[in-house]
């Protein structure tokens, strides 16, 4: 079943005298519980598809569907909504709120939605992510890494359909880097997530099921299963 | 009890009304407090009928959503208490069908497992029928007889690997096998797997180095991971030229153990780098040698039951070096 299919996807900027052509007619499909990479080079674009599947920016043409819902077609309220509901999101540099505790950092978009908190599973989450005696501490007093870790497990809270996340591992150390990368790959697993993670690190790429790349706004796909 | 709460406020609100209109002179404002009245009895019901008729089409729409006729609902993304329910619902119905469509996935997958291997099976299979014939001849001379018994030798050995090891990946594929993950110790682990293959790496001379006892421990399943290290160890021995040294070292962080094996082989193109753990496949460069490129993937799948992972790093022509994460 594919969670995420995009149809000829085109993002363009148009300069002065130029168009800038961050994605170029893009055909994507993403089947559910696989953890996709893609990879491209500064400027290739990926941070812009990955915006694009995730809502945060509109198309100049094409369309996106998650979970066969044309996300193209809503407008801001309901997209806002649907991202709560079915999008979770893991970016480079963490974005933590800096005045709420680790817990309340996870439970936030659960709490927006006006949901009660499940706490079984996120209790669950935090002993899988090693978080469960940084409860109450604050965002500042936790290295990269366990900051990380937060937002992972925020992304997970809410059970989304995909995370996606944009060089989740670009701020942090190799060591740091590895420890997070094979969490990732063990949460996606054990909570049957699909993950879109976008990086230009082809080594840390390569744990996942599928490698895309990305060029130029491009698709060029390698290592189809 | 917020009912509760919300009925008194009514009747509070309500006795003031009755109290003012009685204590008032002036007709306009016992007009006003008739219209205030009824006004609100309006807005009630209005409220209630509107709550009732998006509570009927959510049954509407949940008693047709087994039908895949059904179309999406536009109220699913609002901030109302029935459209997080209509989400809720459309979650979990996504779920089955997830679900559903993954079993007849798997299906399709242990069939092309069977065509495969039936495929796999017939050359050995023809060799050996082909041996065993010649064989039967009265014509042959005593070295073409000897000659021909140790190719039909080497085919059934050929076909005993291959049995075995399709065998191996159809039950971890259709999980049979259950992991008995433990305590270990991964020193004492790596010095079974390098028993295992040390008469491979004697042949060519091939020398291996375990990083002096360093006593880590990791949760795992010792008779399979033992299977998963020895794949590796193994392919970097194939792949490896003689007088070489493989080296493997223990370490270990916050969430894994690390096993990190280098050789001195012919090196892995960064192309192949997720290529070489797929199911079947085999390098250009290894057409020649003996194997049908299941070892690696077999390892990544037993690892990843694990809840550990495997990553290759390698400089082409130089050599490779894999490491092994597992749970701690």
């Amino acid at each position: 079943m594919e969670i995420v299919k995009t149809i000829n996807l085109k993002k363009y900027y148009k300069m002065d005298n130029y168009t800038v052509k961050a994605v170029d007619n893009i055909n994507l499909n993403i089947n559910n519980h696989e953890f996709i990479a893609i990879v491209g080079s500064s400027g290739s674009g990926k941070s812009t598809l990955l915006n694009l599947l995730g809502g945060l920016d509109k198309p100049t043409s094409g369309k996106v569907f998650i979970n066969n819902i044309d996300i193209t077609s809503m407008d801001e309220d309901e997209l806002a909504i649907f991202r709560r509901r079915n999008i979770g999101f893991i970016f480079q540099n963490y974005n933590l709120i800096g005045n709420l505790t680790v817990l309340e950092n996870i439970t936030l978009p659960i709490e927006l939605d006006g949901n009660e908190i499940p706490y079984d599973f996120i209790n669950e989450i935090l002993h899988v992510l090693k978080l469960e005696d940084k409860k109450n501490i604050y965002p500042n007093k936790l290295s990269g890494g366990q900051q990380q870790r937060v937002a992972i497990a925020r992304a997970l809270a809410t059970r989304p359909s995909i995370i996606l996340a944009d060089e989740p591992t670009g701020n942090l150390d190799s060591k740091t880097t590895q420890e997070v990368i094979g969490l990732i790959k063990r949460t996606s697993h054990l909570f049957k997530q699909t993950i879109v993670m976008i990086t230009h690190n082809e080594d840390i790429a390569q744990l996942a099921d599928r490698i895309i790349k990305i060029e130029d706004g491009k698709l060029r796909e390698n290592n189809d299963e | 009890m917020n009912k509760i709460i919300a009925t008194l406020y009514v009747l509070f609100l309500f006795s003031i009304s009755i109290i003012i209109f009685i204590s008032t002179n002036s007709i306009l404002i016992k007009c006003l407090i008739i219209l205030n009245s009824l006004v609100s009895i309006l807005m009630y019901c209005l409220n209630i009928f509107s709550f009732k008729s998006r509570i009927n089409h959510l049954t509407h729409y949940i008693f047709n959503t087994f039908d895949k006729t059904a179309t999406q609902s536009n109220k699913e993304y609002e901030e109302t208490i029935d459209s997080k329910l209509l989400h809720q619902i459309n979650k979990y119905k996504q779920e089955l069908d997830i679900e559903k469509e993954e079993t007849i996935h798997s299906k399709q997958e242990i069939q092309s497992l069977v065509t495969h291997i039936s495929h796999q099976v017939k050359t050995p299979l023809a060799n050996i029928k082909i041996y065993n014939d010649l064989l039967a001849r009265n014509d042959l001379s005593k070295e073409e007889a000897i000659d021909f018994h140790i190719m039909l030798n080497q085919q059934i050995n050929k076909l005993d690997f291959l049995m075995e090891s399709l065998i191996k990946m159809s039950r971890l594929e259709t999980d049979i096998i259950q992991l008995n993950i433990e305590k270990n110790d991964l020193y004492s682990t790596l010095i079974e797997v390098i028993n295992h293959v040390f008469l491979l790496a004697e042949k060519k001379h091939i020398n291996i180095e375990l990083s002096k006892n360093t006593h880590i421990s990791a949760l795992y399943d010792e008779k399979w991971t033992q299977e998963a290290i020895f794949n590796v160890l193994e392919n970097c021995i194939k792949y490896s030229n003689k007088n070489t040294t493989i080296t493997i070292q223990i370490s270990k962080n916050t969430f894994f153990s690390k096993i990190t094996i280098t050789d001195q082989g012919i090196g892995i193109k960064k192309e192949n780098y997720n290529n070489i753990f797929q199911r079947f496949y085999r390098a250009q460069e290894v057409q020649d040698e003996d194997g049908i490129g299941i070892g690696l993937y077999l390892t990544r799948e037993i690892l990843s039951r694990e809840e550990g992972y495997i990553t290759v790093q390698s400089e082409y022509g130089k050599g490779s070096t894999f490491t092994i994460y597992l749970k701690r």
